[in-house]
């Protein structure tokens, strides 16, 4: 068995004694994954992530890398690692290109790369701006470009698409999972985005409050959350869930015109629809429910 | 390890780009060199002096360093310290770096090397700056033949040296201060309070030794140096310490991201901080600490002479006799002489051959070095060894500035209320007190213990004389006000001894003495008693002795005629019991015998430029005045307008006003001769030092006053600055019985 990438033992953390913000977490990135790290705000994303690239220290358990203790690899661990924490950390009175030459420099780069860096993240011929002329979504791709210098194994991204327009996203969506195909590069990926982590991860752990909820393929979490939820907009919603509620037994008002019905799988939808029009419910809208969404909210409320 | 910092120091040079640090240590460096060679430009008389042992480029370099080292240099420490820690803090450029293979070692130092380097640049700029506009100006305008016109480099370079070893300190501790607080405006604001308290207790020359910018400004303020001959100044070795501890302090606190983690959390960092704290505690202490110097193992003068004239050689002579106690041959200009005997502790006179004279603190193991420095008539004295700090204090008084009680004493205000002038006269005397110890050398070297005790009882005297004046003063005017002395005042009345025999030599004790005697003795004074009489009742003792003979020896210099002068020899030389004494009373007697008015004036041959020659006896029927110089001799210089002056005014009378030049080199006479005036009969002895002994010429200017029957009317005649010198004159020209 290959050892994981990351492996967190136990971790706990707490500013304070009385506010701990990590409670034992139990954490496993397998090599050549991306690893979907979800969570809602304040769960303790960040702070796992600052961790890992030991900005924060003082925590009790374990926390390895490439199987060997961090805090002994620190800090010739980041020619292997590109990490990129919180907000892009720019120098903004430099251009892009500096910026990118400051990395080189600190990791004994051949200059070459920083053309080649920039192309891969579409900041082309933008690289003699001034970092401070960049807009946001220029600014995050320019902090991706960063990390990616040096041919890392590991990447570490908190929220790299923040800020960045629909295209933006996929763009970059689509590189990572590129480099991850081609490179067997692996990507740690922190996100409160769960449809950017259904789309790209092969691998998820969900924290709340602190606490590991789940942690394991997208295929045991689709199995997880594998009932089907159907919403249907119609008038007097309350009525027409009458109609069908005999056979639906799992079925429930939103509102004034809507209605939620539970299946076992989406292949049960088409007879719903059928048995639907029988009982004369009249069908504005069949909406398939995100599974995987309310699963999540259920599981961090 | 050395690659990591490499990589961070290259990394360094790309993030400071267009940030001005650099630039700001350009200008700065620029300015104040500039600003001097305007200002000297405009005013163009600076260097038109004659000028000995002076060289000017460094004269050029070391005006305006204060300047640099009292504001610009630090001014640029705060600023570019804020700037290169600002550029991580603003753009989360510290997490961006601890998230590169580099250790938080190379990050904190290579910021710090390239603030040094600036620092460096800046010093290095100035420098080279200061010798451009010196030749920029030697150029351009004048400059007097008299300075040395080499490239001092190794004096410069020795000084910028230390100038940069000294503004480390403050570049650590702003650079930690910077790193630590994220917020731009404390570490700045931290830095120019800083700044401006140094400006503040320089103006008011307040020395903070432990104070990290005193550093940086005593080392502007000695470019040469210190005294003793050690590379660095003691400031500057404590800017080394600090600069140490503010790194250790300012890069642990940075790598552990607060005070308590770096210091106290684990055991052994608290216990490395602990120690590093100690060690350099420690070492602040020991110097800051003045120190006295050690005694020497024999007691030596010694010294040399950088002189445009021949010495043969020096004197050391007793003050209160005037016995030389030492002749010290030179030779090849340097001269060496070992004290067998046992030395008291107080001030000599040394006189360099017979030309300049300068007293000396000395006692038994002290070693001496003097470099005299004699050009035309500009003489100096500089004098190392073991008894620096007393020399440079000299006979110390206290201070010579304003004395408030002083001037109200005078003037007779308020002499009633006797409470507020004991308060004050007690407040002045421990402000003196105060100044005597806080005198120490930019070597942190401190007067012994036997000079501050002698300053101390001499300044005790100073304000017992100011508290007895005023006494004298209400006894007129308020002698109804009774006196009730305070606790301090009678500390003050009894820190004096009236039995010090080694205070006599000074002026102001022997007054004191004097004048206490005669409080005293009140009573007998009324009857008739004199001074020397009531000496003469003291107690037998060293302290009899030398009161008797420096009184005896003042009186019979007063005197005119030998008979009133022999008079007071017989009565009173055989009270003292001291042999020496005696036949050094006896040996002023007979040579002021011999120079008594109605002696005949012993003739001698001088000659005019021509070469005329002339006697005595040609002016016999008129008074002669004769005024006895040198070219080397500034007081005779100084007197020569009066002296023109008189001569004009009396031109029309029965006597003859002579210049008699006593220069060794009759060349020295002649060069000087061509700016004199031609009316006063300029001569010369044909045998300078004969007609030195037959007059008794030991020091000048001398104005020997011949009468019209050729005897000697007054061989020290007062000096024709005095008011007094138209009085006699008028007198014996018989003038002032005219309405």
């Amino acid at each position: 068995m290959i050892e994981p990438i990351i492996e967190l033992k136990n971790l706990s953390f707490s500013y304070s004694k009385n506010q701990p913000i990590l409670k034992n977490i139990n954490l496993n990135v397998p090599q050549g994954s991306i690893y979907g790290f979800l969570g809602p705000n304040g769960a303790g994303k960040s702070t796992t992530m600052q961790l890992l690239t030991d900005i924060l220290q003082d925590h009790d358990g374990d926390i390895k890398m490439f199987g060997k203790s961090l805090k002994e690899q620190t800090p010739q661990i980041f020619t292997k690692i590109g990490a990129l924490v919180e907000s892009p950390a720019l120098y903004l009175h430099l251009t892009g290109y500096e910026n990118l030459k400051c990395i080189t420099t600190l990791k004994s780069i051949d200059q070459k790369r920083i053309p080649e860096v920039l192309k891969l993240v579409g900041l082309e011929g933008k690289g003699d701006l001034k970092a401070k002329k960049y807009s946001l979504g220029m600014k995050q791709r320019l902090a991706i470009a960063m990390t990616l210098l040096g041919d890392p194994e590991l990447l570490l991204l908190d929220e790299p698409v923040n800020g960045l327009d629909p295209s933006g996203i996929t763009e970059v969506r689509e590189l990572l999972v590129k480099l991850n195909k081609e490179l067997g590069l692996t990507i740690f990926i922190s996100s409160h985005l769960l449809s950017e982590i259904e789309k790209m991860c092969t691998h998820v752990g969900i924290i709340h409050h602190g606490e590991l909820k789940f942690e394991g393929t997208m295929g045991q979490l689709a199995q997880r959350s594998s009932k089907h939820q159907i919403t249907i907009h119609t008038v007097n919603a309350a009525q027409q869930l009458l109609l069908i509620q005999e056979k639906y037994k799992h079925s429930k008002v939103i509102n004034e015109n809507q209605f939620q019905v539970t299946l076992n799988s989406k292949e049960e939808t088409p007879q719903l629809a059928q048995y639907a029009i029988e009982k004369g419910v009249p069908l504005y809208q069949i909406k398939a429910e995100d599974g995987l969404e309310n699963w999540f909210l259920s599981l961090t409320k | 390890m050395l690659h990591n910092f490499k990589t961070a120091l290259q990394t360094e040079r790309i993030k400071i780009k267009r940030s001005g640090i650099f630039t700001l240590g350009f200008i700065l460096a620029l300015i104040m060199p500039l600003l001097y060679f305007t200002i000297q430009i405009i005013q163009g008389d600076m260097y038109n002096d004659r000028i000995v042992d002076t060289n000017f480029y460094f004269h050029f370099y070391k005006n305006p360093l204060a300047g640099l080292t009292g504001f610009f240099l630090p001014l640029l420490i705060i600023i570019t310290a804020s700037k290169i820690a600002q550029i991580d803090h603003k753009n989360k450029g510290w997490q961006l770096m601890e998230m590169q293979p580099i250790s938080k070692l190379s990050i904190y130092f290579s910021k710090f090397l390239i603030l040094c380097f600036n620092v460096f640049l800046t010093v290095l700029l100035y420098t080279v700056a200061s010798l451009f506009f010196a030749w920029l100006y030697h150029t351009f305008s004048d400059v007097h033949e008299s300075y040395d016109m080499s490239l001092p480099l190794s004096e410069i370079g020795y000084a910028s040296i230390r100038v940069f070893v000294a503004s480390l300190a403050i570049l650590a501790f702003q650079y930690a201060l910077s790193v630590i607080i994220s917020g731009f405006i404390w570490s700045l604001v931290i830095g120019f309070a800083m700044l401006l308290a140094q400006l503040f207790l320089s103006s008011f020359q307040i020395d903070l030794r432990w104070y990290p910018h005193n550093f940086l400004f005593v080392s502007g303020m000695n470019p040469t140096g210190g005294l003793l001959g050690s590379f660095f100044l003691p400031a500057e070795w404590l800017s080394m310490v600090y600069t140490v501890f503010f790194l250790f302090v300012g890069y642990n606190w940075y790598r552990f991201k607060g005070f308590y983690s770096a210091f106290a959390k684990a055991v052994p960092r608290a216990i490395t901080s602990l120690l590093i704290l100690a060690v350099c505690s420690g070492l602040a202490y020991y110097l800051i600490m003045p120190k006295t110097l050690e005694a020497f193992d024999k007691t030596v003068v010694k010294g040399t002479i950088s002189s445009d004239k021949n010495f043969k050689n020096i004197y050391v002579r007793d003050i209160m006799t005037q016995d030389t106690m030492a002749v010290i041959a030179v030779k090849n200009n340097k001269f060496r002489h070992e004290f067998k005997e046992e030395l008291a502790p107080q001030f000599y006179n040394i006189q360099f051959d017979k030309y300049n004279a300068i007293d000396i603190f000395m006692g038994a193991n002290d070693s001496i070095q003097l470099k005299e420095t004699l050009y035309g008539k500009d003489a100096s004295v500089s004098v190392l060894g073991t008894r620096i700090s007393e020399n440079k204090q000299q006979i110390f008084y206290g201070t010579t500035g304003f004395s408030y009680v002083g001037y109200q004493i005078e003037n007779n205000s308020s002499l009633e209320k006797v409470a507020y002038y004991m308060k004050e006269i007690y407040s002045e005397y421990e402000e003196d007190l105060s100044e005597l110890k806080n005198s120490i050398s930019v070597d942190h070297i401190k007067a012994r213990e036997d000079f501050l005790n002698r300053s101390k009882k001499l300044i005790a005297v100073k304000y017992i004389n100011k508290w007895n004046n005023y006494l004298k003063k209400k006894a007129i005017y308020n002698p109804e006000v009774p006196v009730v002395l305070t606790p301090d005042m009678n500390v003050l009345l009894s820190s004096v001894s009236y039995t010090d025999d080694a205070l006599l030599s000074d002026r102001l004790y022997f007054d004191f003495i004097k004048n206490h005697l005669a409080d005293s003795n009140k009573e007998a004074i009324d009857q008739g008693k004199t001074n020397l009489e009531l000496i003469a009742d003291l107690e037998e003792g060293t302290f009899k002795n030398k009161m008797l003979f420096t009184e005896i020896r003042s009186q019979l210099n007063d005197q005119v005629k030998i008979a009133q002068r022999d008079s007071i020899f017989n009565a009173f030389a055989a009270v003292v019991t001291n042999d020496s004494y005696r036949d050094i009373l006896d040996y002023q007697r007979k040579s002021l015998n011999k120079l008594s008015r109605g002696v005949e004036a012993v003739d001698f041959l001088s000659m005019d430029k021509d070469g005329k020659q002339y006697t005595l006896a040609d002016f016999k029927g008129k008074y002669v005045l004769i005024d006895s110089w040198a070219s080397w001799c500034g007081p005779c210089k100084a007197q020569e307008p009066y002296y023109v002056k008189k001569m004009i005014k009396y031109r029309k009378e029965n006597i003859v006003f002579v210049s008699m030049n006593m220069d060794e080199k009759e060349s020295n006479w002649l060069e000087d001769l061509t700016e004199m005036n031609t009316e006063i009969v300029q001569l010369r002895p044909l045998n300078v030092d004969a007609y030195g002994a037959l007059y008794n010429i030991d020091s000048i200017p001398r104005y020997i006053l011949i009468a019209p029957d050729g005897t000697i009317d007054d061989a020290a005649f007062t000096p024709p600055v005095n008011n007094a010198f138209d009085d006699l004159l008028d007198a014996k020209l018989g003038l002032n019985t005219r309405p």
